[in-house]
């Protein structure tokens, strides 16, 4: 049965994740871009756009979603319930902003998209950048955001940040891990947490027909041919992933199952039903 | 004059910008570059019009918008297949065209559209068009200009920042202004930030949140102004909060109140100011808004004729008094219908040809919903009302002419209204005193004529007198009419035709009647007033 608990972060962060952000915040670079943007005041200004310019979720606007962001921050130890801004015409689902004091930013359009769905979905998705806040994502996404749009303002030598540049996006790709830990967590779904995965690149109907998670799961040998590989294909296929910032979809899937093997069908002490 | 909604710190930040040398060298690039128009030329073939033809309902918003902010509707308006909320003005002062979303056109309300087209309008009104495409090309502009980069490019770009931030309270104001109200305006600004509009309500009863003040630009580094232009360009509606706060504000103030009254009172904003301060003025006119956007017809009459003469806290405007006599008429106020016959008989501007067949039909409804002419119709205003001095006593004249020769019958081609003038001098159901409550009735119109007229449809032609003329019914289509001093005045000529004389004034056919003395026909006794006139020197 599913009940409610509060999470340490070592119970949800993936290890990549965790290894990625100490070297990350270890990085001569980085500590030199992070003393920059103080000193310019670069995420006073970011904040301000967004409070200037995106509609702030409360508890009088959009009470569900403002009671999402109250469950999970309980839930995965953040004291402080963060900002959540809506934006339209943004190409991500749900975002991490903002660097001492992170906030959400969620897109109407993936709000539009999920409203027919299960409301635990959006609920786990919130869930799991809310435990990636508290995993320290913030500062990461923000190195992450300096690095994309301000790369020419720096005033660093391009090889100091050529080298964090790989380590960023590197570990771009592997947050989503922790993510997708935290959504199993909060809402005990295996079969949901998978469906998250893909719910902005296929639609509804089609996602429902791969019955993902359950025994007859039509996506588990699609996934293993990726890793099986086919020699240099395979390779090459494994190096182009590498090489891009964006999660890879059969790498999130394999994480995620080995997660919920490693904490068993009732997960931790009961929290995760099948 | 025209009311101006212009912000205030518009014109200074505009200054500020065309000042910069190095503005006006982006200026003069962008008409190199850009003078073509190339992509303004392409509209007609990538983009479906909106016409009164092709799409009449979305054409008709759009010339309630522009008629609101007292714009010619002479911008081409092009539809686009577009998943983004909102409209863009293409091209360049003078010679532009609005292209609007397809997404707009299917998830806005009619009151949203007009406010989608009040927006653009109000760049155009304000010369914005080419600055504003100017803004959005910066990049691209500055990336042509040998050496141009840095602090110089990016302060720049800030200026035009600056500007673009107050053309957009502008365009705010121009939005609340065609759409009537502050609320479309504010769902649109909502909508596009990503909400679904209805938040508009919580943000008005939580009151005007503490926003960041938007520091000055220039005091940001190098980085923090790169940023900043980075963010703008990347959120969908950037400041929208701002710009959302800015409107509430202009939207309760004094110059809203005094030159765009209906937005005022009309506005949550501006209600909310009132009932702040009871026992004003205001408080009247705010229940009279209330009731009126209530439905109820009396109020929608009163606030209709109020802003067609302006005063009393309430600014002259002829498009919101017709909006609200046509409210009222539609409901078959006969204060409506009546104040949008007189509207009609006159004309209303350009907002409303004259009419003279529509109103009297105007006139006609009125009086079967029991109208009353006004008190200022009683004073014979305009010179085509009301029967010239001197000619009372020559028809009281004619008409005891012919009551001595055939007291006590009546004969069907002279049609009577009921009396209520209340004045007994003569024997009740004389001709003479009827005839005469009939021609100087001053409760009466000549819709009262008509409904006496019905009554004798079995006649071919039926013939009212009223204190405004002569109205004759040929039994299809509206009456006709023609004034008392037209008649007096006018060339009558005559030609034995048929079974009597038709008459001719001005070579318009006006009636017949026969000749012989022991007939008693109105038009006869008409032509015996018009000669005795003429005896008379006229």
């Amino acid at each position: 049965m599913y009940k409610e608990k509060q999470y340490e972060v070592s119970q949800f962060r993936h290890e990549r994740d965790s290894r990625l952000i100490g070297d990350m915040m270890q990085n001569e670079a980085a500590e030199k871009i992070f003393a920059w943007a103080g000193k310019e005041g670069l995420e006073d200004i970011y904040r301000g756009m967004y409070e200037m310019s995106c509609i702030a979720v409360t508890e009088e606007n959009l009470p569900e979603i403002a009671g999402m962001a109250k469950r999970a921050s309980r839930m995965f130890g953040l004291r402080k319930i963060p900002r959540i801004y809506l934006r339209r015409g943004y190409e991500q689902t749900i975002e991490i902003g903002g660097l001492a004091n992170p906030f959400l930013v969620v897109s109407s359009d993936f709000l539009e998209l999920t409203a027919e769905e299960d409301p635990r979905l959006l609920s786990g998705m919130i869930a799991g950048r809310i435990a990636g806040i508290r995993a320290g994502h913030g500062r990461g996404m923000m190195l992450f955001w300096i690095l994309e749009t301000l790369l020419g303002y720096l005033p660093i030598p391009a090889f100091l940040v050529k080298g964090l540049e790989a380590l960023v996006n590197e570990w771009n790709r592997c947050r989503y891990f922790t993510y997708d830990r935290a959504f199993l967590l909060a809402e005990g779904d295996y079969t949901l947490a998978q469906r998250s995965l893909f719910i902005q690149i296929l639609p509804g109907e089609i996602l429902d027909r791969f019955a993902l998670g359950s025994p007859k799961d039509r996506y588990t040998p699609q996934a293993d041919r990726f890793w099986e590989g086919l020699g240099a294909e395979g390779a090459i296929r494994t190096l182009n992933s590498l090489r891009m910032d964006d999660p890879w979809i059969p790498e999130r899937y394999r994480e995620l199952k080995k997660f919920r093997e490693t904490i068993g069908r009732d997960g931790y002490d009961g929290t995760v039903s099948a | 004059m025209t009311a101006q909604f212009q912000h205030e710190e518009e014109k200074e930040r505009l200054k500020a910008l065309t000042g910069s040398a190095g503005f006006r060298k982006l200026l003069d690039l962008f008409h190199q570059v850009y003078g073509d128009l190339t992509s303004f030329a392409r509209l007609p073939g990538r983009n479906f019009p909106i016409t009164a033809g092709t799409e009449p309902d979305l054409y008709e918003l759009y010339q309630t918008a522009a008629e609101r902010l007292q714009m010619k509707p002479d911008v081409p308006v092009y539809l686009s297949f577009d998943h983004s909320l909102g409209a863009e003005t293409v091209g360049t002062d003078g010679n532009c065209a609005i292209v609007l979303t397809s997404e707009c056109a299917e998830r806005f309300s009619s009151e949203q559209l007009l406010a989608v087209f009040g927006h653009e309008l109000a760049h155009i009104r304000y010369g914005h068009v080419c600055f504003l495409n100017i803004e959005r090309l910066s990049d691209d502009l500055l990336a042509r200009i040998p050496l141009a980069g840095g602090l110089a490019a990016e302060s720049l770009k800030t200026l035009l920042l600056k500007w673009k931030l107050t053309a957009e309270y502008t365009a705010d104001r121009g939005a609340a202004i065609a759409a009537g109200r502050m609320e479309p305006a504010l769902k649109n600004l909502l909508c596009g930030m990503g909400g679904s509009g209805e938040e508009g309500e919580i943000f008005l009863e939580t009151g005007p949140r503490i926003l960041p003040q938007l520091p000055e630009l220039q005091d940001f580094s190098l980085a923090g102004q790169a940023l900043l232009q980075i963010l703008a360009k990347e959120f969908e509606l950037p400041f929208g909060n701002l710009r959302a706060a800015r409107l509430r504000e202009w939207c309760g103030s004094k110059q809203c109140r005094e030159q765009f009254s209906p937005v005022y009172y009309r506005s949550f904003s501006g209600q909310e100011r009132v009932k702040r301060e009871p026992g004003l003025q205001e408080e009247k006119l705010r229940l009279l808004h209330e009731a009126a956007e209530g439905g109820h017809p009396k109020a929608q009459s009163r606030l209709g004729s109020a802003y067609l003469r302006g005063g009393q806290g309430l600014a002259e405007s002829l498009s919101w008094g017709l909006h609200y006599l046509r409210q009222a008429a539609l409901q078959k106020d006969p204060g409506g219908l009546y104040g949008l016959g007189v509207c009609f008989w006159g004309g209303a501007g350009k907002e409303l040809p004259e009419d003279k067949k529509r109103a009297a039909w105007l006139f006609e409804l009125a009086a079967e919903q029991g109208m009353k002419a006004p008190a200022e119709m009683e004073k014979g205003a305009g010179p085509d009302t009301g029967v010239p001095s001197g000619a009372e006593s020559l028809v009281r004249q004619v008409l005891a002419w012919y009551q001595s020769r055939d007291s006590g019958k009546e004969k069907g081609e002279v049609c009577f209204c009921p009396s209520f003038s209340g004045k007994e001098e003569e024997p009740a159901g004389s001709l003479l005193s009827r005839l005469r409550e009939y021609l100087w009735i001053p409760e009466k119109d000549p819709v009262y004529a008509f409904e006496a007229q019905q009554k004798n449809l079995a006649q071919e032609q039926t013939t009212a007198l009223t204190r405004y003329g002569i109205y004759w019914y040929a039994g299809r289509g509206l009456p006709e009419r023609v004034s008392w001093r037209e008649f007096l005045a006018g060339e009558l000529t005559g030609e034995t035709g048929g079974e009597g004389i038709e008459l001719k004034l001005n070579g318009r056919p006006i009636g017949e009647y026969k000749s012989g003395e022991k007939e008693c026909s109105v038009w006869g006794i008409l032509v015996k007033i018009r000669a005795l006139w003429e005896k008379q020197g006229g």
